[in-house]
C-alpha cells in the first residue's frame, strides 16, 4: 500500500515555557495550529502554510500522541516488521517530554509518561494476547541496547565503563553495533525501570562527568522482538527491531543536511583543510547517474538507521517545536527538514540496462 | 620617550596575552562559559587599544589595524558579528592606502578573507585527527557574511584578497611581514622563509574559502578547480595529512569521472596511492589505539581502491557507449573509425591540456608518473586493451575485499561485488566469441548467488532487489547469447534446448522474486507502482513476457499455455500505461512492443489452437 512507504511526520507544539509568551494570548507566538494537520508561521512578509501528516497542539496528551504515532508501528513491529520512532527538535522543544515524559519522574505510570514507556506497555501487552492465543505454541525474546552518539563515537549506556564501540553490518541481522550488551526483558515495567532509568541516567551523568550535553548527543534505544512458533515440528522464528531515538537538539546540527549556505571553517592553517573532503563529495553528488564513489562516509547516525531512513521499515519523525517567536529560525528550520523528511522513500535504484534486450 | 617605550612593552605583553588567551586558554572553557577566555582576550585587547591611542609614536595606523583584526575577529568568534564587521571594516581602512606594502599585504588579505569567510565551529576537533589540533592564530579569521546567508558578499571579499595576492605577488613577491610582528619586539622577527610559509598559507585558505563559495552558488566547475588547486596547494607548501589528501585527491577524482575527463581522475588516483604511502604506521601510545590506527589506515587504503575500480569501470562503460551499435553490439565500422581517430591524436599529440592539471611540482613526480602508466587513461577500442583495464579494476577489487569483508562490512562488500560483476559484464561486450563471453556472465552469476542467498531482505531490501535484478539480467543475457549459438546450428539438440529453457526459467525466477518484493505486507501488489521502482518492474514484466515466448516446447499444450501466460505479461503493461498515462515516459519502447504483441498474439494463439485440434 501507499501509505506503508513513505515516513510519516508528525509535528508537536509544546506550550510556550514561561517567559517567551505573553499572558494575554497570541503574541509571542510564531505559529499557529490551523487543523490537525496543517499549521501556519507567522513569517514576513508571507505566513507559510506547513501541511504533514498531524499537527498536534499545546493541548495534545501525551496518550493521544503515543495513539497516532507509535500504536501503528508498534503493531507492525509485531508482525516482523522494523520500526523506528525519531523525535527531531531544538533544545527546549519537548523532545525528551514527548519521548520520556517529565524528566524528574522514573515513575512507569505517571500520567504524563511518555511515548518510549507506552510504547513498552502496549509492546508487552501485544507479546501477552498472542501468547494466549497461540498457547504453548509461541514463545517470545525481548532484548534491548541503549546507546548514545556523541561526537561521531558511540557509547553504550548500559555498559557505563565501555566506550568507543563500532557499528558492523551482519547478513542476516543488518546493521548492529559491535559489543553493545542487550539486556532481556521480561516485562514492560523491567524495561522501563531497569535499563531505561539505568540508561538515561548514564546519559546524564556522562553529561557532567566528560562535559558534554546531552542535547549533543543522540540516544538510540532499540529493542529487539523475537517471536517463535512450533507448527509440528517446524520452527519459525521471526525477529524485528523497534528504534527509538531522540536526537541532539537540531541547532547542533550544522554538519548534517540541514545547514544552509555557509562556509565550513578550514581546520588548522598548519596541518589540513579538514572540510576540504566534504567540499569535494558536495561536487561528486551533483554528477549524473554515473558510477562513482564517495571516501566520505554518512554519519554514525544515518549508518546505523539506513533502513529507517528509507528502508524496508515503518518510520515516524515527531518534529517538536516552540511555539515562540525567539524560536522562530530554529522553527522554521525544522519545519523544513520534517518537509523534507517526508520526501524520503526507499530508494530502489535497481541496476538495469535495457539496451540490446529489446529485440 | 621612555615612558612610551614602556607602555610599548606593556602593550605587546597585553598583547601577546590576549593571543595566548584567545588560541589556547579558550579551548578549555567550559560548556557553561564557552567564551570566558575570549571575554578575557576582548578586554586585553581594549586596554592595548587604549594605550597606543594615549602613546602617539607607538600608535602607526598598522598597529591599530592589527588591533581592529584582531578585535573583529574575537567579537565574530563570540557571536557578535556586527560588532566583528565593524572592526574588521575599520581594519581595512587604515589598511587600505598601503594595502599593497609589505608591511600589510598579508593582514589585509586576512581582513578580507576573515569578512567574507564562513562562521568559527567551535566543540572538539573531529574523529579521524589524532593529534590535536595545533594552534595557529592567524587562523582564527573573522566575520562570517555566509553565517547571513550572504554568500555573494562573502565572494567580493574573497575574490578580491584572491586579486591582491596577485598582484603584490606581481609587484613585490618579498614574503610580507606577518601580522602578529607588528607586536614584536625586533629580534623576536620572523625569517623570511616562515614569513612566506604563513602568507602562502592564509592565501590557500582564501582558495579554499572561494571553493565552498563556488560550490554553493553551483559553480560546480569552477569549484573543482578551486578545489584542485588547494590540494596541489597543499603539496606544494607541505601543509597536509597524507592519508586525508589522498581520500580528498581520490573524492576528486570520481568528480572528474562523472564529467569523463579520465586523464585528469587518473592523475589525481595516482596522485592519491603516492601520497597516501607516505602515511605508513602510525605511531601510537597505546597497542589498542594504533590497532584502531591501523584498522582505519587499510579502511582508506581500500577506499582508494574502490575510486580506482570505478575509474576502470567508468571507463570500459563510457568506451562501450562508443562502441555500440543500436541493438548493443560491438559496431565494427564504428571501431575502425575511433583507431583511426586515436592514431591521428597520437601523432599531433595534445599535450597543452594536461599541463594545466598536474599535481606535480614536487618530488613525487615519478612516482606518480610511474603510477599513472600501469592504466590508460584513452578509451578501449577493443578486446585486448578493454582486458587491461579490467584486470587492473580487477585487481583493486581484490585489494577493496581485503577490508570491506562481507563479515562487518554487508553493504561495502556486496557494492564492490557488483562493481565486479560489472566488470564482467562490459567486458563481455568486447568478447567476440559467444561461449567465453557466456562464461564470463556465469562468473557474474558464481559471485551474485550466494551473496544473494544469504541476504536477509528485511535489512537490505534495496540491495536485495538490486541483487535480483541483476542475476535475472544476467541469465537473460545468457539465455539469449545461447539463443544465438544455437541459431548457427543445423538443428537444435536436446541439450542446447534443456539449457536455454534452464536459463529461461532462472531469469524469470529472480525477475519475479523482485517482483514480489514489492508486494506489501499482505501480498498484495501495488496498485500503482512507486515512481522509483516503475521502470525496473515494468521491465521485469516485459521481460518474463519475453521470456515465456523463448521458452522451446514440444508439447503443443504447454506452448500454448506459455503463451498465454506471455500475453498476460504484455497485457499488463498496455493496460498499466493506459490506467496511468504518467508511466508511458519511462518504458515507449517495451510498450510499443508490447502493444504489438497483444495484437499478435492472440491469432498465433489461435492457429495453434487449431492446429492442435486438427490433431485429435
Amino acid at each position: 500500500s501507499v501509505e506503508g512507504d513513505a515516513i510519516k511526520v508528525y509535528v508537536r507544539v509544546r506550550p510556550p515555557s514561561e517567559g517567551t509568551a505573553l499572558p494575554d494570548g497570541d503574541q509571542g507566538l510564531c505559529l499557529s495550529v490551523l487543523s490537525t494537520n496543517t499549521i501556519r508561521l507567522h513569517s514576513k512578509p508571507e505566513p507559510k502554510i506547513f501541511t504533514f501528516d498531524y499537527v498536534a497542539n499545546m493541548e495534545t496528551t501525551q496518550e493521544s500522541v503515543f495513539s497516532s504515532v507509535a500504536k501503528n508501528i508498534v503493531e507492525s513491529c509485531m508482525n516482523g516488521y522494523n520500526g523506528t520512532i525519531f523525535a527531531y527538535g531544538q533544545t527546549g522543544s519537548g523532545k525528551t517530554f514527548t519521548m520520556m515524559g517529565p524528566s524528574d519522574s522514573d515513575n512507569f505510570t505517571h500520567s504524563l509518561r511518555g511515548v518510549i514507556p507506552r510504547s513498552f506497555e502496549y509492546l508487552f501487552f501485544l507479546i501477552e494476547h498472542e501468547k494466549e492465543k497461540a498457547g504453548s505454541g509461541k514463545s517470545f525474546l525481548c532484548k534491548c541496547s541503549f546507546i548514545e552518539i556523541y561526537n561521531e563515537q558511540i557509547f553504550d549506556l548500559l555498559d557505563s565503563a565501555s566506550a568507543g564501540l563500532f557499528l558492523r553490518e551482519h547478513i542476516k541481522k543488518g546493521v548492529f553495533v559491535d559489543g553493545a550488551v542487550e539486556q532481556v526483558l521480561s516485562s514492560a515495567a523491567e524495561a522501563y525501570q531497569v535499563v531505561l532509568t539505568t540508561g538515561w541516567r548514564n546519559r546524564r551523568v556522562a553529561s557532567t562527568s566528560m562535559n558534554r550535553e546531552s542535547s549533543r548527543s543522540h540516544a538510540v534505544f532499540t529493542i529487539t522482538v523475537e517471536s517463535m512458533e512450533k507448527h509440528n515440528e517446524i520452527v519459525n522464528i521471526r525477529s524485528s527491531l523497534l528504534n527509538l531515538v531522540d536526537l541532539a537538539g537540531s541547532e547542533r546540527q550544522k554538519d548534517t543536511h540541514t545547514e544552509g549556505l555557509r562556509l565550513k571553517e578550514a581546520g588548522n592553517i598548519n596541518r589540513s583543510l579538514s572540510c576540504l573532503g566534504q567540499v569535494i563529495t558536495a561536487l561528486v553528488d551533483v554528477g549524473n547517474g554515473k558510477q562513482r564513489h564517495i571516501c566520505y562516509r554518512d554519519s554514525k547516525l544515518t549508518f546505523l538507521l539506513r533502513d529507517s531512513l528509507g528502508g524496508n521499515a515503518k518510520t515516524c519523525i515527531i518534529a517538536n517545536v516552540h511555539p515562540g517567536s525567539r524560536c522562530f529560525g530554529e522553527t522554521l528550520s525544522t519545519l523544513n527538514f520534517a518537509q523534507r523528511a517526508k520526501l524520503i522513500k526507499n530508494k530502489a535504484i535497481v541496476n538495469e540496462d535495457t539496451q540490446g534486450n529489446v529485440s | 620617550m621612555a615612558a612610551a617605550g614602556d607602555g610599548w612593552a606593556a602593550a605587546r605583553e597585553k598583547f601577546r596575552s590576549a593571543r595566548a588567551l584567545s588560541a589556547v586558554e579558550s579551548r578549555k572553557d567550559p560548556a557553561t562559559e564557552p567564551f570566558r577566555s575570549k571575554y578575557a582576550a576582548r578586554a586585553l585587547l581594549e586596554e592595548v587599544k587604549q594605550l597606543l591611542s594615549g602613546a602617539e609614536e607607538g600608535g602607526d595606523a598598522v598597529r591599530r589595524a592589527v588591533l581592529e583584526y584582531e578585535l573583529g575577529v574575537n567579537h565574530a568568534d563570540t557571536e557578535e558579528l556586527s560588532a566583528g564587521e565593524e572592526h574588521l571594516l575599520r581594519c581595512t581602512r587604515l589598511l587600505e592606502p598601503q594595502r599593497l606594502s609589505r608591511r600589510c599585504v598579508a593582514l589585509y588579505i586576512q581582513a578580507q578573507v576573515g569578512a567574507g569567510r564562513g562562521p568559527r565551529r567551535r566543540g572538539g576537533p573531529r574523529r579521524g585527527h589524532a593529534s590535536p589540533l595545533l594552534v595557529s592564530p592567524q587562523n582564527n579569521l573573522g566575520i562570517l557574511w555566509s553565517e547571513r546567508d550572504e554568500i555573494k558578499t562573502a565572494q567580493t571579499y574573497l575574490e578580491s584578497a584572491e586579486a591582491l595576492y596577485h598582484q603584490y605577488m606581481k609587484e613585490d613577491g618579498n614574503p610580507p611581514l606577518d601580522p602578529s610582528e607588528h607586536f614584536m619586539e625586533e629580534d623576536e622577527q620572523l625569517t623570511d622563509q616562515e614569513r612566506s610559509k604563513r602568507f602562502e598559507k592564509a592565501y590557500t585558505h582564501t582558495l579554499y574559502y572561494l571553493a565552498q563559495v563556488y560550490q554553493h552558488l553551483e559553480m560546480i566547475e569552477k569549484a573543482a578547480q578551486y578545489c584542485h588547486t588547494t590540494l596541489k596547494r597543499q603539496l606544494e607548501f607541505s601543509g597536509y595529512y597524507p592519508v586525508e589528501w589522498a581520500l580528498n585527491a581520490a573524492t576528486l577524482s570520481q568528480y572528474y569521472l562523472s564529467k569523463q575527463c579520465f586523464m585528469e581522475a587518473r592523475h589525481c588516483l595516482a596522485a592519491a596511492n603516492v601520497i597516501f604511502s607516505q602515511a605508513g604506521q602510525v605511531p601510537s601510545a597505546e597497542d589498542n589505539e594504533a590497532e584502531q590506527d591501523q584498522q582505519d589506515l587499510r579502511q582508506r587504503k581500500a577506499e582508494i581502491a574502490r575510486c580506482w575500480i570505478k575509474y576502470c569501470l567508468n571507463l570500459l562503460q563510457s568506451a562501450r557507449k562508443l562502441l555500440e551499435d543500436n541493438i548493443g553490439e560491438l559496431d565494427l565500422d564504428r571501431q575502425l573509425e575511433l583507431k583511426a581517430q586515436r592514431k591521428k591524436e597520437e601523432d599531433e599529440k595534445e599535450n597543452g591540456r594536461k599541463k594545466a592539471v598536474l599535481f606535480v611540482t614536487s618530488d613525487i613526480c615519478d612516482s606518480v608518473l610511474a603510477m599513472e602508466e600501469k592504466v590508460s587513461c584513452a578509451y578501449p577500442l577493443d578486446f585486448q586493451e578493454a582486458r587491461e583495464i579490467f584486470l587492473v579494476g580487477q585487481n583493486y577489487v581484490h585489494e577493496a575485499k581485503e577490508f570491506f569483508q562481507v563479515d562487518g562490512y554487508v553493504t561495502d562488500h556486496i557494492e564492490i561485488v557488483q562493481d565486479h560483476s560489472a566488470l564482467f559484464k562490459v567486458l563481455a561486450f568486447f568478447e567476440e566469441d559467444y561461449e567465453r563471453r557466456c562464461k564470463m556472465h556465469k562468473r557474474r552469476v558464481d559471485m551474485l548467488e550466494p551473496l544473494y542467498a544469504d541476504l536477509n531482505p528485511q535489512y537490505y531490501l534495496l540491495i536485495s532487489r538490486q541483487l535480483q535484478f541483476e542475476l535475472a539480467d544476467t541469465y537473460y543475457e545468457m539465455m539469449d547469447l545461447k539463443v544465438a549459438i544455437g541459431n548457427r546450428l543445423e538443428e537444435l539438440d536436446s541439450h542446447t534446448i534443456k539449457k536455454i529453457n534452464l536459463l529461461a526459467q532462472l531469469a524469470i525466477k529472480y525477475y519475479e522474486l523482485f517482483l514480489d518484493s514489492l508486494r506489501n505486507p499482505d501480498k498484495v501488489f501495488p496498485e500503482e507502482l512507486e515512481e522509483d521502482v516503475l521502470r525496473p518492474a515494468m521491465v521485469a514484466k516485459f521481460h518474463i513476457a519475453r521470456l515465456y515466448g523463448k521458452l522451446i516446447t514440444s508439447d503443443g499444450k504447454k506452448q500454448l499455455e506459455n503463451m498465454q501466460t506471455s500475453l498476460e505479461y504484455y497485457t499488463f503493461l498496455v493496460d498499466y500505461c493506459e490506467k496511468y498515462p504518467d508511466a508511458v515516459r519511462a518504458v515507449e519502447t517495451e510498450l510499443e512492443l508490447s502493444k504489438e504483441m497483444v495484437g499478435l498474439l492472440p491469432t498465433r494463439m489461435e492457429r495453434l489452437r487449431a492446429k492442435l485440434c486438427a490433431f485429435i
